[in-house]
């Protein structure tokens, strides 16, 4: 009941305060942006934020994220099946991939102009999983990296689940005197594959 | 709460300190420069200005109708919907939410709105326990100190007191000052706090119409931690912080980090429209004065505001005279045009803070026009409040010193200052007697603006 009054209340100050000119929403689709080199874009932003980048034929994956000796500890894998991980939905609880050493999926849609990739609920399974891992390694083809977020925005259905990201980096912060540390209360370090 | 009486008082504490006053202003000067550089690498930048500041336009003129919209969408996603009227409405819907789930422990990400609406005062003296995470808010919180910069909250600290703070707080070795061990002794405290908390809040930085669901950005992790783990998220909302649709995201996304702190995009940006399988989300829409502001037409458009803070690390009287000098939740130029609104008695002062340069229009990305409501303002201050008025621009002209820094960075900003401004800072050492000046600057800006127009006309 006080919750139908406050809404009531709100809305009918909104309207009454509003301005009652007419506005039109310009419109955001079909921006066409001309970048020549999207790949090598994608990659220096990346590695600028920090992130490391591994550009790999389709089949070298299992291999490349073997390689990985950042941490040492229990692997998992989300939406990409590997040898010698664990697949994350079988754990009870998002909580126990706390100090797990790394966390593999997919990423649906790369970004060139600022390094960030798209996944959501199917790709990462557990939304933590994303975030409790010393680690995490993202894989995306080469195919699916766009010049910018009109491109990125017009492929992905923001609501298609309940939870989507874009990841462009490792965790940090610059709070302390704006020293940039990495690995602030997520991943300290994030691989990218970029497969073709 | 606003004890300080003014701007200028408050100021002179700050400015007494020259080094920490350089310090602090460089440390801006640098996020300034990182964002000049960010935003000179987008080729659209100003025509992403204009698109962001007409769908904000067009969310201020159809604002009721888009709140219908986000909450019919945001149930029918499975997310609940809270109205408050005020910031104590707020504050007891989330201790309503809070009890009936036998919540105690708490986990916060960054939110001005909370700020606001001074909800961890609240839910404290109630017994919550309450862990503030993203770093800065983290290192405020253990100093009992307000944010001073709503994107950077403990920018006013120098790592040896941080250090010293940890190592009462946290047990980090005496006169540990490395920030690479201070965050990684806070990243350890806290992960034991999201493991275990019962709730996480947030603040939005998009509420979305079309799709009933919101976005989250931040570069630590630290709102994401807090969300995936608690089974319930409380997130709060100020009611101008919607947009029309999905796509217009696009345009804002572009522009957030790159104004505020230079990035290409924030490290993660999360869309969350359902809560996960057995976790409840919940969305408060919060209005604590922002209806009656929508009704000023000189100052409506300062709701416009998507919170990236550029303005405050361009002005010259932020950088110099730190963020409490503002004593609001909400400092430097965009507090200085929303506060009045809130209470023209208690924060008449702080359209005075402010040298009119118009570096704060220059950078702002949704293009609201700061120095023209600053100017708006002081004339109402003048009109209905006239000794207040004339009281702070009399302390400020009685502090030489914070004059001549003021003239000293004008002149440094007039290298880089476009058009008026840089005709106005560079025949200037100090500034000028405020209120003949001060039109005649606004004259000379607007006549050259509206020059500016015709010329694009023509
Ligand atoms: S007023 Fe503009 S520049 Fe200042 S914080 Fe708001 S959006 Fe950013």
């Amino acid at each position: 009941m006080t919750e139908m009054t406050a809404r009531d209340k709100i809305l009918a100050a909104v309207s009454s305060a509003r301005p009652q000119t007419s506005t039109i929403l310009p419109d955001v689709s079909g921006r066409v942006s001309q970048q020549s080199d999207s790949i090598a874009l994608f990659r220096t932003n990346l590695e600028n934020s920090g992130a490391k980048v591994h550009v790999i034929g389709k089949n070298e994956i299992e291999d490349t994220v073997n390689d990985f000796s950042d941490f040492y500890g229990q692997r998992f894998h989300g939406d990409i099946a590997l040898r010698d991980f664990t697949n994350v939905g079988s754990i009870a609880a998002p909580a126990d991939l706390d100090g797990a050493a790394l966390f593999v999926c997919t990423g649906q849609v790369g970004v060139a102009e600022n390094g960030a990739i798209w996944l959501s609920d199917s790709n990462c399974i557990h939304r933590a999983a994303l975030f409790l891992p010393e680690a995490v390694a993202l894989v995306i083809e080469a195919t699916s990296i766009v010049p910018t977020m009109h491109e990125a925005y017009e492929q992905i259905q923001i609501d298609a689940e309940g939870f989507g990201i874009f990841v462009a980096g490792p965790s940090k912060t610059a709070d302390i005197e704006q020293s940039l540390v990495i690995g602030a209360h997520g991943p300290r370090s994030l691989h990218v594959l970029i497969t073709s | 709460m606003k004890n300080v009486s003014d701007h200028a008082q408050a100021a002179s504490t700050f400015v007494s300190d020259a080094a920490r006053t350089d310090w602090h202003d460089e440390s801006l000067w640098q996020v300034r420069s990182k964002r000049d550089t960010a935003a000179r690498a987008v080729d659209d930048w100003e025509e992403l200005r204009q698109m962001a500041s007409d769908i904000k336009d067009n969310v201020l003129a159809n604002l009721d109708t888009y709140l219908i919209q986000l909450e019919k969408a945001a149930l029918a996603n499975g997310i609940e919907v809270h109205w408050a009227a005020d910031a104590e409405e707020h504050n007891s819907i989330v201790a309503d939410i809070l009890a009936k789930n036998n919540a105690r422990k708490v986990v916060k990400s960054k939110s001005m709105l909370t700020e606001e609406c001074g909800l961890n005062p609240f839910l404290e003296e109630k017994g919550y326990e309450i862990f503030d995470t993203d770093l800065g808010e983290r290192i405020v919180q253990l100093l009992d100190e307000p944010p001073s910069h709503i994107v950077m909250p403990a920018i006013h600290k120098k790592k040896s007191e941080i250090g010293s703070l940890f190592h009462e707080k946290m047990g980090t070795p005496a006169g540990e000052s490395d920030p690479q061990i201070l965050t990684e002794a806070a990243r350890q405290d806290l992960r034991k706090a999201f493991l275990s908390a019962d709730a996480a809040i947030t603040g939005v930085n998009f509420g979305i119409a079309e799709t009933g669901g919101f976005v989250v950005c931040t570069n630590e992790g630290n709102a994401d931690l807090g969300m995936h783990l608690a089974p319930l998220h409380i997130a709060c909302m100020g009611i101008e912080k919607i947009i029309p649709r999905a796509a217009d995201l696009s345009v804002f996304m572009r522009l957030l980090a790159r104004s505020a702190t230079g990035q290409p995009v924030t490290i993660y940006s999360s869309h969350i429209h359902a809560p996960r399988p057995g976790a409840r989300i919940h969305l408060i829409l919060v209005d604590n004065g922002r209806s009656e502001h929508l009704a000023r037409e000189k100052f409506r458009s300062g709701l416009k505001c998507i919170r990236c803070g550029a303005c405050m690390n361009t002005c010259p009287v932020y950088r110099r005279s730190g963020g409490h000098s503002y004593h609001a939740t909400l400092p430097g130029p965009i507090g200085a045009i929303l506060n009045p609104g809130f209470d023209l008695k208690g924060y008449g002062d702080l359209p005075f803070a402010s040298t009119l340069c118009g570096s704060c229009n220059d950078v702002c990305p949704v293009k609201i026009d700061i120095h023209e409501q600053l100017f708006h303002w002081r004339q109402v201050v003048k009109e209905g409040q006239a000794p207040l008025g004339v009281k702070a621009v009399a302390a400020t002209m009685k502090r030489p010193r914070l004059f001549k820094l003021l003239g000293s960075i004008g002149k440094r900003l007039a290298r880089i200052a476009p058009g008026p401004a840089r005709k106005w800072l560079e025949s200037r050492d100090l500034p000028p007697v405020p209120r003949k000046s001060l039109g005649e600057l606004l004259a000379e800006r607007e006549s050259a603006q509206s020059n500016d127009r015709d010329d694009r006309k023509g």
